[in-house]
């Protein structure tokens, strides 16, 4: 999926920046610092790593191990990316007392990056019942929700984000992202545009301009989706995004400039699909079937590229090439109708395990092993969460 | 969550995306990393204020793009014929049959041999109490010489009868005696109207063999085995009856809606071949492949130019088939083979309307095919005659299409520049459908030298800008003035009559071919048009084409300001045969025989 690389690619920048604070803040020093269970609670609270980091570095190597202590050294390493050393920690602690919401918060959130969906909702559900209009604890319920496959609960949490913190554009897009996935396209679009309304920093704004464009794409508004992605930095997913748009308008010309300059290895997934279109359209077949099967050793379970590999070769009248490839494509075809009624499924049956089992498994057939893997912890996180085993009545 | 219904429609494309996205969302939520901020988006807070420029929010998202002005007009004059028609599909009693989807047809003919154009229209239908459909009266309109008015004669002549809830209207004169004689497909049964020549029609279908009881939504005439007399190919739907009308809801699971055809199974078509004496039995298991599945539209001609009668089904939610004709022996399959079976992605799609055309004159023939919102308005160009490219995208169609939900569907110049244009009706089969509108606006889309298209319907008149709930469409040239007129037919909306009334100004003509060893209709001839400035021009003779709609048979052309220098007629009894200098702006009559043709104006 083309677009899936952009957004990844501007986190995982953004992650590099935030390493590089925490790297920043372990050399810088400060004196006499004294730890109280409020101030763990403020740093926590405020997510003040700078501060947290100041604190343990001067903390006494012989001082009591307090829950404050424990709490804060999580947290330390939570902030500093490294969820599994975070756990250590919280496991020795109860939440309890004036820590109490803090230590849910935090259990919560190492829960969720260490992919134990079902215990982390388990926090996060527990800090909602004290306080219900915790903005981040419906944040993150949003995000376990998604994560498993129930769509109606996570959006009820984004709206409810969305009323508590009217002017973060982060649930809008979030919505944005779920009426996408369902083809709610009349629902995406202006979730998107509200999103971009509210969303100040560029690298937020790329995303969700990238995914509005997207959503304009496929509801054929191509003049609109151009508009969206001129506000884009120049990009080859932006190159390739455009090329799509005028292709579509029927002017191919400035489609196969827009990406001819590109070196097809710097291009991507859907630039070199357009340019195997292109190519298989003005007869060059080579060019055409090249294209499509390093797409298809990017991507194996792409049944598109398996099904043009076949119509090049059955323009060139290689028969059993040609049956080889459409007999694919078939089979991808139906792994993924089956995985379309599994999803169904699965959101239906909120925490059924052995459908996500299955999900993953049919994953693991297409080739699509992270995705396998996510289905799987989502059905351990079904088996051990001990979340209500309420289920959305099927019709 | 959305419903199984419209999870169902959404099905082949979504779950691309769906995988795709979600996987994409997850990997942003976990990699975001950001403590307490778990949405796919994270702050930075070393980053400047993003200069968040609006993006441009669609107008119209049926079709927002591609818009062109142009010249052409389209006035809806139903009213002032003295036409008025609805097609009912009986949605008022609230059954959410599936059935109400469908909508009906609308023919061109010339039902008394007059010279003069008339209109046939189906009425639809009703339901009873306990769900039983119930046929509602075919509409019959004839034109009189000297009369600005269409006078209403369904009873007259015996043809508003409706035995079932009706579809399609298919004409054509299959005991070859010079009137023109209509199929009407439908829910329970077919109708076949046999034309006594006197003003009235003859219900004989039972009689003649056309007994078939499944849904049938269209037909098709044409001589598939090449013995002088026209067999029938009939369309067949979903396997639905009022006992088993299930539940289905809209996207927000309390809104009772009309079920996906995923919901059923389908029908499988029927092949009729004529006896030769009037009677036709069923050929479906004797005549090589025929269509299986959930049948809208139909085309027969002759798709790859060998001299039979090659027939092409869309089907809905499933693949299109691609039926080539044997040398008049049996259909082969060639539907995966043809490249014609799937949209781009390879995936089935939701098919309904269908023609054929050469829209790059080329000399091979193209399919056009109408899909539903999410998917895209198919062009097949033919490569070689055998192999077809979708080049709805580099074509602007795609684009041009929007999420319009495709009925009836004709290739025609309406500009009369020589190129074949695109008429597309369109109207949503859902009640509550979530991305687009009800209504739709048809498309009027030009034909640029068979380099692209682009959409008129804003500019080309009040009816073509506003949005309507298309069905069947017709064309003919109902004023005789020398461009193509459109009938329209909608759901529960009045009977569209749209006159052409453009300044397109080029010379055009006319072919009206008679067959004598061929069938009189000679469905699956080709007429090639060679002009004085070196360019040739292809129609074809066709049967079905729209949807459940027949059109004028003339072949016409629009030459612009070049004149024809002889006309090369491929019959489908083998014949070749050529006019020289065919008059402009004139209807040539030919009578297939060694070389004899006639010429006249209309």
């Amino acid at each position: 999926m083309p677009l899936r690389i952009l957004p990844v690619t501007a986190l995982l920048a953004f992650l590099l920046v935030t390493s590089s604070i925490g790297i920043y803040v372990a050399w810088q020093t400060d004196a006499g610092v004294d730890v109280s269970t409020s101030e763990v609670v403020k740093i926590v609270e405020s997510n003040d790593l700078i501060r947290a980091e100041i604190l343990l570095r001067d903390y006494p190597a012989d001082a009591k191990v307090t829950d404050s202590l424990v709490l804060l050294r999580g947290y330390r390493a939570l902030a500093a990316g490294r969820p599994d050393d975070a756990l250590r920690y919280f496991r020795y602690l109860k939440p309890e007392g004036e820590l109490r919401a803090s230590v849910l918060r935090c259990t919560g959130e190492t829960l969720y990056k260490t992919g134990q969906l079902g215990e982390a909702e388990g926090c996060f559900r527990r800090i909602l019942q004290e306080s219900p209009t915790d903005p981040q604890a419906h944040r993150w319920m949003a995000a376990i929700h998604y994560d498993l496959g129930r769509m109606d609960a996570s959006l009820l949490h984004l709206r409810q984000l969305s009323n508590l913190a009217p002017e973060d554009g982060r649930p809008h897009f979030m919505r944005g992202v779920i009426y996408h996935d369902f083809g709610q396209l009349s629902l995406a679009l202006p979730a998107l545009t509200t999103s971009l309304s509210l969303t100040k920093t560029s690298q937020e704004v790329t995303q969700v301009r990238t995914l509005l464009a997207q959503v304009q794409m496929e509801l054929k508004d191509f003049s609109a989706a151009i508009v969206t992605l001129a506000g884009l930095p120049e990009s080859v997913e932006k190159k390739a995004m455009l090329a799509e748009c005028f292709w579509n308008q029927g002017k191919t010309e400035e489609a196969s400039k827009l990406i001819s300059g590109v070196d097809s290895i710097g291009l991507p997934a859907r630039g070199q699909l357009l340019q195997a279109r292109i190519s298989l359209e003005s007869g060059d077949t080579e060019e055409s079937l090249s294209l499509l099967k390093s797409l298809i050793l990017q991507d194996r379970s792409s049944e598109e590229s398996e099904y043009l590999i076949a119509m090049v070769y059955q323009q060139r009248g290689e028969q059993q090439l040609y049956q080889e490839h459409l007999q694919r494509s078939e089979e991808i075809k139906a792994l993924k109708t089956r995985l379309t009624e599994l999803s169904s499924r699965a959101m239906a049956a909120q925490y059924d395990a052995d459908v996500r089992l299955e999900m993953a498994a049919v994953c693991e057939n297409l080739g699509m092993q992270r995705m396998a893997d996510v289905w799987r912890q989502a059905a351990a996180a079904c088996l051990n969460g001990g979340s209500p085993k309420q289920e959305v009545p099927a019709r | 969550m959305i419903s199984t219904q419209t999870s169902e429609i959404l099905q082949n494309k979504n779950q691309r995306r769906r995988l795709g996205i979600l996987l994409k969302a997850m990997l942003a939520i976990r990699i975001a990393g950001c403590h307490h901020e778990p949405d796919g988006i994270t702050k930075d807070a070393s980053s400047s204020t993003g200069d968040v420029t609006q993006p441009a929010s669609p107008t119209d998202p049926v079709s927002a793009v591609n818009e062109t002005q142009s010249s052409l007009r389209f006035e809806d004059i139903a009213s002032a014929l003295g036409i008025n028609h609805q097609y009912l599909n009986g949605e008022e009693s609230g059954h959410y049959s599936i059935l109400e989807s469908l909508g009906g047809g609308v023919a061109m003919i010339d039902g008394d041999g007059d010279g003069l154009l008339d209109l046939v229209a189906t009425g639809g239908g009703r339901f009873e109490a306990d769900g039983t459909p119930v046929g509602l009266s075919t509409g019959f309109f004839r034109q009189t010489q000297g009369s600005p008015r269409f006078k209403s004669v369904a009873d007259v002549a015996c043809l508003s009868r409706a035995s079932y809830y009706t579809h399609g209207v298919h004409a054509s004169d299959f005991d070859n005696d010079g009137f023109v004689d209509l199929l009407i497909t439908g829910y329970g049964g077919l109708q076949f109207f046999c034309n006594l020549g006197d003003g009235t029609f003859e219900e004989s279908a039972a009689d003649r063999g056309l007994t078939d009881a499944l849904w049938s939504s269209s037909a098709a005439w044409g001589d598939f085995n090449a013995d002088g007399a026209a067999d029938l190919y009939v369309v067949h739907y979903v396997d639905w009856s009022p006992g088993q009308n299930k539940e289905c809801f809209a996207a927000d699971e309390t809104t009772r809606d009309v079920c996906s055809p995923r919901q059923f199974s389908g029908l499988p078509d029927r092949l009729f071949l004529s006896r030769g004496d009037g009677q036709f039995r069923d050929a479906s298991s004797d005549f090589g492949t025929i269509g299986s599945s959930k049948g809208l539209g139909i085309v027969t001609g002759d798709i790859d130019r060998d001299g039979d009668v090659d027939v092409y089904v869309t089907n809905d939610t499933e693949k299109n088939c691609m039926l080539v004709n044997q040398s008049n022996q049996g259909f082969a399959d060639q539907s995966e083979s043809s490249g014609t079976a799937y949209g781009d992605t390879g995936r089935e799609e939701g098919s309904m309307g269908v023609d054929l055309c050469d829209f790059n004159n080329d000399g091979h023939v193209d399919i056009g095919v109408a899909n539903y919102e999410n998917e895209t308005f198919a062009m097949y160009r033919s490569f070689n005659g055998q192999f077809f490219q979708h080049v709805s995208r580099s074509t602007g169609i795609a684009a041009a299409g929007g999420l319009s939900v495709g009925w009836g569907t004709l290739f025609l110049d309406l500009d009369i520049d020589g190129d074949e244009d695109l008429f597309v009706a369109n109207g949503h089969v859902i009640r509550y459908p979530q991305n687009a509108p009800l209504q739709q606006p048809p498309l009027v889309l030009l034909n640029d030298r068979g380099q692209r298209f682009s959409n008129i319907a804003k500019s080309s008149g009040d009816y073509t800008a506003a949005p309507h709930m298309g069905r069947g469409i017709a064309a003919g040239d109902l004023d005789a003035d020398g461009d193509l007129d459109i009938a329209v037919s909608c759901l529960n909306q009045p009977l569209a009559i749209l006159r052409n009334s453009g300044t397109a100004s080029g010379n055009w003509l006319a072919v009206r071919l008679i067959g004598r060893q061929s069938t009189r209709h000679p469905i699956g001839a080709t007429v090639e048009v060679q002009l004085t400035d070196g360019t040739s021009l292809l129609r074809l003779q066709k049967g079905g084409t729209s949807y459940a709609s027949t059109s004028q048979p003339d072949l016409h052309f629009g030459i612009g300001k070049s004149h024809a220098q002889k006309l090369t007629i491929q019959w489908p009894s083998g014949q070749i045969q050529t006019v020289d200098a065919p008059l402009p702006n004139a209807v040539t009559i030919v009578i297939e025989s060694a070389s004899e043709s006639s010429h006249g104006p209309q």
